[in-house]
């Protein structure tokens, strides 16, 4: 059972709360109700004292006071650092009574276990410590708060810890409990320390679980699974043994990934990477025309987010700009059309061009309403301007058409869901794995329905995840995970460092792509990405980095192998890459590098600094190192909340200047580039250098953790998608009991349901996709025209300006029909402005057995090929010859 | 280069092909002069000693040295706004989301920045509704940070960052032979109609969710049909040159900057759109001033306390850069005749100079600096110095809007602020 809502006391609070630091906006504000649920029942005062410990005239004395450093300097090219804050707002301060209680050494205040592991596996280490506990502890920003945490490890600290926090669960302010208003920026009072956490984002969810069982809407039961890992082991019996909460339980086993519910139907816009990719495959070669394209929304860091991908005006032009000029290439230089032309009709040459790239830019075979849909704007330009400036225009179109500029993932409706088509498998399989569209053989392989089975469909991730454009692929996840790409752009001081040129930076942005695909090549597992000494370094950067150039071979990019000396340990953190993208333009800078393994390797998001803070950092004294300028952070409590998280690991990096090379001394001042890692329990560690660093990271399941996540969301393109998210946490647990080989770990992304099945919670006017069709042929696209039948009479005068189109068309009439057979007569019409030598295509119904006025001088299945003879052969523009057959059936 | 209005009118005439969609301006000025709108943005907040202007109402000055000082030079053509709050927005994130939309999805705006609830309202027969131009707005991608004009709630519009690609989308197909340029249109027309199909045939296979998407594109394809449609007026001038090809190299910053306030200019001149605005930059600029010596980012100066002399020195600097731009801009507008009315660009165009935060140190939104600029048939009495003592800045904007003739009376949240600036409007 649980102690709970033992409901003693209900008191309504009228509490004017005060001002947000600095702000005196609300002087005016209605006071509004706290009803505490009290747990306890002789605790009479819980929020009753109000200390009304800090106010606004002390932070507007500190704002104005410090002026050399009090604070966080924002990040220049990533987002907001931050300053956690003041809870000055809070106005009560932890009951006295509370305090002498735990001293004297209470246990929980649940004595329900699934509370208890809750705490200690999700809770604590995901949450409370190291997005609460920097400020909420004594000696910090919201030391006085109703909520203050301890960060000794005892076994005490942890008890007092998990009672702190239930206790400010059962807070409601309008029916909700404070821990959930308050960090989520909801609270009518705003939280001191900001918005910290969204609705949408695991840790709201891990905080509203725990809401939900201090006020018992989650009964305790020892078979219930809270959502995601439990796999903390504390004794129920000895709640003293917290330490080892990051053991997972032997006997735990990770959810089995084919069961696990699939994510929901998607149309996902094409990344401009995806575009450029399928570009290349139609045009042979690259082009850097997508550079051009307007940036697109980036979502958590990653720009291939479905739900952000959307089309603009400016983006619908830009496609359109491009597409004219590509279709132009395709008309005037697809080497396969330009071969048929000299052999073929113009239509027919059309039609097998649209066929084959259809299928490549669509990912999938065109319908026969589509070929049609394109074959009649052919048809209509062909007339007026000539077949190859039709054919630029339907390409034009194509290239602009919404099945080609979007992934369909919606699939065909089933019983419960609905199961993607082959093509969209082949194209997830594809675009998930190697970032560029379906290959021949994987389009083949949809077409045979053969990516059905899990065999199959591992037999070809596996294929892809070897091919060069898998590997590369991994490559460009890491840049993306850690924002590498703005290297290229990062603005750096020339007048301190000259020899950062734009080859360096590229050299330095490829030595990492390089280096992730050969990590994936040659099985690496997680750990190397931390502590690999492999890299791959140009002869320029090798002399920048002031490494003797390797011998071994070069690459089509000018880079070779080298095993990195002692001064560059740690895998990715100490490339270049890394190290100057994360600097300032005339400095190091270990908040930047701080935040960097804080944000994107812990994940563990910071929040902005908080309003009012006065966030001026360091005055450059040239008397001090880099790291002494920061010392500020550590001792004023208005910084240190935050930047606790930051500083000390940024210190780390300390032996890197501002474009990544080594230095052993920071100008004339030694170098201290001791660290630690503080409030995220499981990762907590203190180092001496990035080496130590890099194998600390390697070790801490919040970072592998950390990296499934982003690996999902950049091979998923969707944050934090709450149909998926089971699956990520899955794939989470699955990584943690592994030997965390990449590839090992990627191929198990293809074992869940959502690569095949999806879930649609709305009715879909046409939930079932078209099925295929054999595709029309030339005879038929002509006769589908809508306004074929009035063709013959249509002698526009518009008509004329095209030099060389080879435009027929036919008209066929059934003169009789008897039970076994039947004749025809078909006219066929010159609709170009040149004289031509006829010759068409057209489909028979049983066997010919006369034929007048014209020839067949080929049969393939149904289909004749059919020629004038030697008086009508030859047809002048605009006119017209008649030939007739009949057949037995 | 000069379009030839004589030349174009009569190409377009003599397409029946477009003669369903192209209103020629042949019967001369319309009845009342056009109302237009400029947003001007630059990052980072301000240093409010540095940025006040000395004086009272009418009797003001700025001091050497000071952010707006090269405001002198069009003193009677401008009113500084001392003293607006964002209710309810702190910080780089919150100041870039509320500046232009008033914050919240409610009230008549629906959560449209003021550039395009402008736009729509006016909805006037250009080829373009808005442009949304931008310098180096882009390295980090689309966010909240990054971006300022809203179509509706929570959906932001991406600035084009490329004078060629704003060349292009402007005056790219107006030049040569006047029967290709119909040609080139009813092509790009029947290439849209085609798609218009594509689209609803995958529209049906969707679910509500995912519809917005195709809902989105449809609504780009019937913009872009405008732009193909409208007519444009003629004896307008616009630059030939497109500028460094490194768009986002930060040295390239000014040169950008300059062709898209061109641009910009041309777009108004050839009465392409009435509503356009340029964002410098965007908040937690990284821009590093190196054309005047720094070797800091923009938001790094921004940062530094008043005791640190020398680096606030240097954001100042900075600041009077924005502004010198800014005096510039409102120059050119007024050395530019208006196509549709006598007198300048300027006279009939409203100009919001605007910024994201109040204390740069601070990262509050109060105090929030803005300029207004106009010409002589500005609805707003200029030269004037306004000390507000902290309005929320919904009023503004719905200024703003009746100054253009809309009739709305809140702009973003009405729950923060309802109606003008008594001292505006």
């Amino acid at each position: 059972m649980k102690i709970l809502p033992s409901i003693s006391l209900i008191f309504a609070l009228s509490l004017f709360f005060g001002m947000g630091c600095g702000s005196h906006d609300q002087d005016s504000s209605e006071p509004f109700e706290v009803i505490l649920i009290d747990t306890k029942p002789h605790d009479e005062a819980t929020a009753e004292e109000d200390s009304e410990s800090t106010d606004s005239p002390d932070t507007d004395a500190q704002t104005e006071t410090d002026d050399d450093g009090t604070s966080s300097e924002d990040s220049e090219d990533n987002s907001e650092q931050n300053d956690i804050t003041d809870e000055s707002s809070e106005v009560e301060a932890e009951d006295s009574e509370d305090e002498a209680e735990t001293d004297a050494g209470i246990g929980h205040l649940s004595d329900c276990n699934d509370d208890i592991q809750f705490f200690q596996s999700e809770l604590w280490p995901s949450v409370l410590a190291p997005r609460c506990a920097g400020c909420h502890q004594a000696g910090s920003l919201a030391q006085d708060s109703r909520m203050v945490f301890r960060i000794d490890s005892t076994a005490q600290a942890e008890t007092d810890n998990f009672n702190a926090a239930w206790v400010m669960a059962l807070y409601l302010e309008e029916d909700e409990s404070l821990l959930l208003r308050k960090p989520s920026g909801h609270s009518i009072t705003p939280h001191g320390g900001g918005t910290l956490v969204s609705e949408s984002s695991p840790e709201y969810q891990r905080l509203s679980h725990w809401v939900q069982r201090a006020l018992d809407i989650t009964p305790c039961s020892d078979t219930e699974e809270p959502e995601g890992d439990l796999s903390g082991t504390s004794d129920p019996e000895d709640p003293s043994d917290e330490n080892d909460l990051a053991e997972p339980d032997p006997s735990f086993n990770p959810p089995i990934l084919s069961e696990l519910p699939p994510g929901r139907r998607l149309l996902r816009r094409l990344s401009h990477s995806e575009y450029d990719a399928s570009i290349r495959v139609i045009l042979g070669e690259a082009t850097d025309a997508v550079a051009n394209l307007a940036a697109d929304n980036v979502v958590n860091g990653y720009s291939n987010n479905a739900d952000a991908l959307v089309v603009s005006p400016l983006l619908a032009s830009q496609y359109a700009e491009l597409a004219e000029e590509l279709g132009s290439r395709v008309a005037y230089h697809n080497p396969d059309y330009q071969t048929c032309m000299t052999s073929e009709s113009a239509a027919a040459c059309f039609r097998t061009l649209l066929v084959d790239l259809g299928r490549v830019l669509f990912r999938r075979p065109l319908s026969n309403e589509e070929l049609q849909r394109y074959f009649n704007l052919w048809y209509g330009i062909a007339i007026e301007d000539g077949e190859q400036e039709a054919t630029r225009w339907a390409f034009t179109a194509i290239l602009q058409s919404p099945h080609f500029l979007y992934r369909a993932e919606l699939g065909s409706q089933v019983d419960d869901g609905f199961a993607l088509t082959q093509y969209e498998i082949a194209s997830q399989l594809a675009f998930n794995l190697t970032g560029l569209p379906p290959d021949d053989a994987l389009l083949q392989a949809a077409g045979q329905n053969t990516l059905v089975s899990s065999e199959e469909l591992m037999s070809e991730a596996a294929r892809l995840i070897e091919s060069e454009a898998g590997k590369a692929h991994f490559g460009h996840f890491l840049a993306a995970w850690l924002g590498l790409e703005s290297i290229e752009t990062v603005a750096r001081n020339t007048a301190l460092y000259p020899e950062f040129t734009p080859g360096i930076r590229t050299d330095m942005l490829r030595q990492t792509l390089k280096t992730g695909a050969t990590w994936l090549e040659r099985d690496a597992a997680f750990e190397d990405l931390f502590t690999s000494p492999l890299s791959f370094v140009s002869d320029d950067l090798a002399v920048f980095y002031g490494l003797e150039p390797p011998t071994t071979d070069w690459d089509s990019h000018g880079l070779r192998e080298i095993l990195l000396p002692e001064t560059y340990p740690a895998g990715l953190l100490s490339h270049g890459s890394v190290l100057a993208t994360y600097a300032k333009a005339s400095a190091s800078s270990p908040i930047h590098r701080g935040v960097l393994v804080r944000e994107r390797i812990l994940c563990q998001e910071l929040a902005p600094p908080p309003p009012n803070l006065d966030t001026s950092p360091p005055a450059v004294d040239p008397s001090q190192s880099t790291r002494e300028r920061y010392s500020e952070h550590a001792s004023n409590p208005a910084c240190s909340s935050c930047h606790d998280l930051i500083d000390p690991i940024g210190f780390g990096f300390e032996h890197y200047d501002a474009v990544g090379r080594w230095r052993a001394a920071d100008g004339v001042h030694s170098i201290d580039a001791s660290g630690a890692i503080l409030y995220s329990p499981r990762s907590d560690a203190a180092f001496d250098g990035l080496a130590e660093l890099g194998s600390h990271l390697a070790q801490s399941p919040d970072v592998a953790a950390c990296f499934i996540q982003q690996w999902s969301e950049y091979l998923y393109g969707l944050h934090h998608d709450d149909t998926l998210e089971p699956s990520v946490q899955a794939l989470k647990e699955h990584f943690a009991s592994s030997n965390k080989n990449l590839k090992e770990t990627l191929a198990r992304f293809i074992e869940l349901p959502h690569l095949k099945v999806r879930i649609e919670d709305d009715t879909v006017e046409e939930p079932l996709y078209p099925t295929n069709e054999s595709p029309l042929t030339v005879l038929e696209l002509l006769q589908g025209r809508p306004d074929f039948n009035a063709e013959p009479q249509d002698n526009d005068d518009d008509l004329g300006n095209g030099e060389d189109n080879g435009i027929l068309t036919l008209t066929q009439t059934e003169a009789s029909r008897w039970n076994s057979g039947a004749c025809f007569d078909v006219m066929v019409t010159n609709q170009s402005t040149v004289e031509q030598t006829w010759r068409v295509e057209m489909p028979f119904e049983g066997t010919v057995n006369n034929l007048w006025n014209a020839e067949i001088i080929q049969t393939q299945g149904n289909t004749a090929t059919v020629i004038g003879l030697s008086w009508n052969a030859l047809l002048a523009p605009q006119a017209s010859v008649t030939f007739g057959y009949c057949v037995t059936f | 280069m000069q379009l030839n209005r004589r030349h174009f009118l009569k190409g377009l005439a003599a397409s029946s092909l477009l003669a369903p969609y192209s209103k020629v301006l042949a019967n001369g000025l319309p009845a009342s002069a056009p109302k237009r709108l400029a947003v001007f943005f630059s990052p980072n907040g301000t240093v409010h000693r540095h940025w006040r202007p000395s004086g009272t109402t009418y009797q003001f000055g700025f001091e050497a040295g000071s952010i707006l000082e090269p405001l002198s030079a069009i003193q009677d053509k401008v009113i500084i706004l001392d003293g607006i709050n964002f209710v309810n927005a702190t910080n780089h994130e919150g100041g870039m989301a509320a500046m232009l939309t008033g914050g919240g999805a409610g009230g008549v705006t629906g959560g449209k920045s003021i550039d395009q609830y402008v736009a729509t309202e006016l909805n006037a027969s250009t080829r373009f509704r808005s442009l949304e131009l931008g310098v180096q707005t882009s390295p980090w991608g689309g966010s909240t940070q990054t971006r300022m004009s809203y179509a509706s709630s929570g959906s932001h519009l991406t600035p084009d960052d490329r004078p060629s690609s704003v060349y292009e989308r402007l005056f790219g197909d107006l030049s040569g032979d006047q029967t290709e340029v119909n040609r080139l249109r009813a092509r790009r027309l029947s290439v849209l109609d085609l798609l218009r199909d594509d689209i609803a045939s995958l529209n049906r296979r969707l679910g509500s969710r995912e519809r917005h998407k195709m809902t989105a594109h449809l609504e780009s394809f019937r913009q872009m049909e405008l732009s193909l449609a409208e007519s444009v007026s003629g004896g307008c001038t616009y630059p030939t040159d497109t500028g460094p090809t490194g768009t986002n190299q930060n040295e390239n910053y000014p040169e950008v900057g300059n062709l898209q306030m061109e641009f910009l200019i041309s777009a108004f001149a050839c009465d392409m759109t009435r509503v356009g605005s340029l964002q410098w930059s965007h908040t937690v600029s990284p821009t590093v001033f190196t054309w005047l010596g720094h070797g800091e980012g923009h938001h790094a100066l921004s940062h530094y306390a008043d005791g640190n002399t020398d680096g606030v020195a240097r954001f100042v600097e900075a600041e009077r850069w924005y502004a010198q731009q800014f005096v510039h801009f409102i120059q050119r507008l007024d050395a530019t005749p208006d196509p549709l009315a006598d007198g300048s660009l300027l006279d009939n165009t409203i100009v919001l100079w605007s910024k994201e935060m109040g204390d740069s140190r601070l990262h509050d939104c109060n105090g929030v600096p803005f300029v207004l600029a106009g010409g002589s048939a500005s609805p707003f009495e200029l030269g004037r110095y306004l000390q507000l003592g902290g309005v929320p800045h919904n009023k503004l904007l719905t200024s703003v809007c009746r100054g253009l003739g809309l009739q709305n009376n809140s702009f973003g949240d009405p729950n923060v602020a309802a109606g003008t600036l008594p001292e505006l409007i």
